[in-house]
Formats: C-alpha cells, structure tokens, sequence
C-alpha cells in the first residue's frame, strides 16, 4: 500500500521534534510510533483540513478510532472520494 | 505604546481588570540544595534585561489596552522580595496563597518573584513566581524559572541565557482565524449548548466581593505517575484525558443529582501558531468546554469517559478552541467580560488544566511544584491543575466558597485520590 505524499506531510508536520526523523509506514501506529497524541492529533486534523481541502468536524469519531496510518489514510480516502 | 493587546491578552487583562485579580497566576518550587542570594539578583538582572516582555507593563490610552514599558524597568529589586530565614518551611502553600492574593498593579508590574530561604539544616529553598496572564502560559512561566535556573547553575549546564524582543500576538499568526461575528456566533452556540443541558445551578448565588478561592495541595509519586501512563497507553488514551475522566467522576459521584458536565479545558495555541516559540513569554491560551454524560462509577466507566473525551476535545477544538478572532474593538471584550462579572450565578462547572515538563536533564532538582489562580468569575467553579515534573504530578484543587463548600471539595478530592490509586494499581 502506497501513501499519500499530503498524507506523509501531514503526518510529519504534527509529529513532536524529537520524533522528527522517524520514518513513517503504513503499519506505523500514530501513538506508540510516532507520538501523535491527542494534542498534536489536532495538529493532524488541520493538516490534513488544509492539504486535502476538506473539513473533518463531521469525522472526529472515526479520526479518533485511526491508531495506524493504514487506517488514517482508508479515512482520508473516504472523504476525499 | 509597544503594541495594542492582542485579543487574547486583552480578555485576560480584563479579566484581571475588572474581576479583581481573577486571571493572576503563582507557581511556588522547592529546589533542593542552597541558593546564592548574590548570583540569583545578578542572574536576574541579566534574565530582565535580555527579554524585554519582563519589563512591559500595561495601560489604558485613548480607549486602548496597550503594553509600554514601566518605568522601573531594569531594577532588579522592584521585581524582587527575599525572606531570609525568617518563614517556616511547612508553610509554603499559605506563602503561595498569600501571594497569589496580593495583586499585581498592571501599571506599575506584570510580574513578581519571592525567595524564601530556611535556616540551616534544611537543604532547600523555595522560589514563588506571580504573574498577569497575559504574559504567561504554562510554556511563559516555564520559560522564566528555566532561564533564571539556566543563569544561576550555568558553570553546570553552560546553555546561553535566551533573548526576547518581543511577544508576537495570537491573532497575528493563528492558523485559523475567523471575524469577529464568526466567533460571537460560535461562543453563543457554546452558551446555548450549555443552556440545553438544564445543569443545575449551585446551591448559592454570591457576589463577587464575598467569594473566595480555596485550595487543596496533593501529589502523585513517580511509581504512580508510570503506572498512570503505562494505563494510559494500555487503553489509548492520554493521561490527560484519563485525569479528566477522574476528575468528572468524582465530581459525579458527589453531584448526586447531576449526571451531565461541562469541563472547561485550557488548551495551548503555540503549536497552531507558527511563528510562536515552544517557549517564551506570553499567552497563547484558550479556553473550550467539552459536554459529557457520566454513566458509570467503575474502572470501566472511566475508561469509557477517558475515550469519550478525547474524542470531544478534538472536536471542540476544531468547532470551538481553534477560533481567534481578528476583527474586535475593546468594547467587544469589555461587553463580554462585563457579563461575566455581573453574573451572580454559576451554571457550570469543572475545569482542568494540564501540563508537563521536559524530561532532559537538569542541574538542579525539584522537589515540589504547585501553581495556583484565582477563579471567582466566570465560569469555572472547580478546577484542577495538574503539573507533571520530574516524574511525579503536583495538583492544586481550586474551588469557590461559598459556591461551593469545604466539606464537598475535600471529599471530591479524596474520591478523585482513591480512584487514581486504585487505576494505578489496575
């Protein structure tokens, strides 16, 4: 499985400096593996608002359930399709 | 005139203004060894002069809240207050009351720090900082403790004192800004949510003369602390989240009548503003509530609560607490901040505020860490602060008497305890 560019971007751009470098995979989980916890989750959700042009307010739910990239970009594919 | 404040600045300053002090922040540590009463006035001479945020103070000119500098701006003495020898140590947490209750003069200060040293035979000091919300957030008074300790054991860590030349606003480099009927409309919204739950109202009204702040001072140690996060990982979710779901659970369990809250959760708008600095003075703070339904008293219900909440801070964030309005007159804040102080009721309810220290090595210990606010308006009758150091979490229980009573808050407190240690212990 491929990952989206914008989604790569999105994620490095909320994940706290000292996991900066770590490299991201599909099977990465967002908490354990690259430190995305519920605040920079938020800093996710506007990342991925303005690189992908959509408003996720609706999806919080479903965004809260993501704990791996896989399953974040399955998300971001239903909304943007 | 430096700058106008900023929205944010301005609400906490009028605030601060009107409400007698309500926005005033204290944060007192205990710093194990002995301190040089020299080398810390020297540190601080130098701390003052390189970060010119430490010499603004606050006024009123032609209708606008502007910063200027003060008058008495480099001495290091204005800002200063050693007691020697003279205080028993068993009594910092009245020393932190007393003088997070002596209020600042905005025109005159933002700003203050008390040392207090003990006789021999004890290896400590304690250090009390004061401050106006609107030059501090928790990343603000961090940044300030953090420089003056970087000065005072810089033969040890050798790291250059950090410059500030100013305080870029919030308004200006928010990513998500909106007009000022935008943000009215948003906060109505909010107040018409808060309305819909039919919470009851407290059992007494008070003026705002005869309130007072009452506190409670307890920790978590280190070995609970870890228990908590490895439980917090278990179930994934923050332990901020999982303090809250405790916090609101003891609440619950002692609001028999009650079983819906609103918890009012300051989040830090630093990491939204690009051009802000992790640390650094100022703030960058706001405020957004999260509405929840406690159903049941158990391990599993708190869990579930835990999840819950995390799900609607994100999506308060994004409906609410993302929001920083641009176009705004003074008279927009005085308007909302008068509504606040004449209120004589309080319809909710809980707050909560969180923060954590970095983990890298320091040259000096901390051996306790506690802050504490005055919060006799608005709408927060009981608030918790947590602060995490070191590995261990130092809480301050904040509520409002006669609001609220003695009798009520200490027996929130030790449900909360019992909860957290049988979690840990889970």
């Amino acid at each position: 499985m491929k990952i989206n560019p914008l989604l790569v971007s999105s994620i490095q751009s909320a994940m706290p400096k000292p996991m900066a470098d770590t490299p991201i995979s599909v099977e990465s989980h967002l908490l354990h593996d690259l430190g995305i916890d519920s605040l920079s989750m938020m800093n996710l959700t506007l990342a991925l608002e303005t690189n992908f042009g959509v408003s996720l307010t609706t999806h919080i739910e479903a965004l809260a359930k993501c704990q791996t990239v896989a399953a974040l970009s399955t998300l971001i594919d239903n909304v943007t399709t | 005139m430096i700058r106008e404040l900023s929205f944010g600045e301005l609400r906490m300053h009028l605030l601060h203004h009107m409400g007698g002090g309500t926005t005033q922040g204290a944060l007192n540590q205990r710093i194990f060894g002995h301190i040089d009463i020299d080398k810390f006035r020297q540190v601080l001479g130098k701390v003052i002069e390189l970060n010119a945020p430490l010499q603004y103070v606050i006024r009123k000119e032609q209708g606008r809240y502007g910063f200027f500098y003060g008058d008495k701006h480099f001495n290091v003495d204005d800002f200063l207050i050693i007691n020697e020898k003279s205080n028993s140590p068993e009594t910092w947490d009245k020393k932190l009351v007393f003088e997070n209750e002596s209020l600042l003069d905005s025109a005159s200060q933002l700003w203050r720090i008390s040392i207090d040293t003990y006789p021999s035979g004890y290896a400590f000091w304690d250090i009390t900082l004061v401050m106006h919300h609107a030059l501090m957030d928790a990343a603000g008074s961090e940044y300030l403790l953090g420089e003056i300790f970087n000065g005072l054991y810089a033969n040890q860590s050798g790291e250059p004192l950090h410059r500030q030349n100013d305080m870029t606003s919030m308004e200006t480099n928010a990513l998500t800004k909106c007009e000022w009927d935008q943000f009215a409309q948003i906060q109505s919204s909010v107040a018409d949510h808060v309305t819909g739950l039919k919470l009851m109202h407290h059992l007494c009204s008070a003026p705002l003369l005869l309130r007072r702040n009452c506190v409670q001072f307890f920790k978590l140690g280190k070995s609970e602390t870890k228990q908590l996060s490895l439980f917090a990982a278990d179930k994934d979710v923050s332990v901020n989240s999982l303090i809250s779901a405790l916090l609101l659970n003891a609440v619950s369990q002692h609001s028999p009548s009650r079983d819906q809250f609103a918890l009012y959760s300051a989040i830090s708008m630093r990491t939204f503003c690009p051009d802000v600095p992790d640390k650094g003075l100022g703030c960058y703070l706001n405020v957004m509530p999260t509405f929840h339904t406690i159903k049941l008293n158990n391990l599993e219900g708190i869990c579930d609560l835990a999840k819950d909440h995390k799900v609607q801070t994100q999506k308060a964030f994004l409906e609410v607490g993302r929001w920083v309005p641009t176009t705004y007159n003074t008279k927009h804040v005085e308007q909302m901040i008068k509504g606040a102080t004449e209120s004589n009721q309080f319809k909710n309810d809980v707050g909560f505020t969180y923060a954590e220290t970095d983990d890298t090595e320091r040259n000096y210990r901390v051996l306790h860490k506690y802050v504490i606010a005055r919060r006799n308006i608005g709408n927060v009758a009981l608030i918790l602060h947590g602060l995490k150091e070191n590995g261990e979490i130092f809480f301050t229980l904040t509520h409002v008497e006669p609001i609220q009573s003695k009798e009520w808050a200490f027996a929130v407190k030790q449900t909360f305890m019992e909860e957290l240690d049988s979690l840990c212990s889970a």
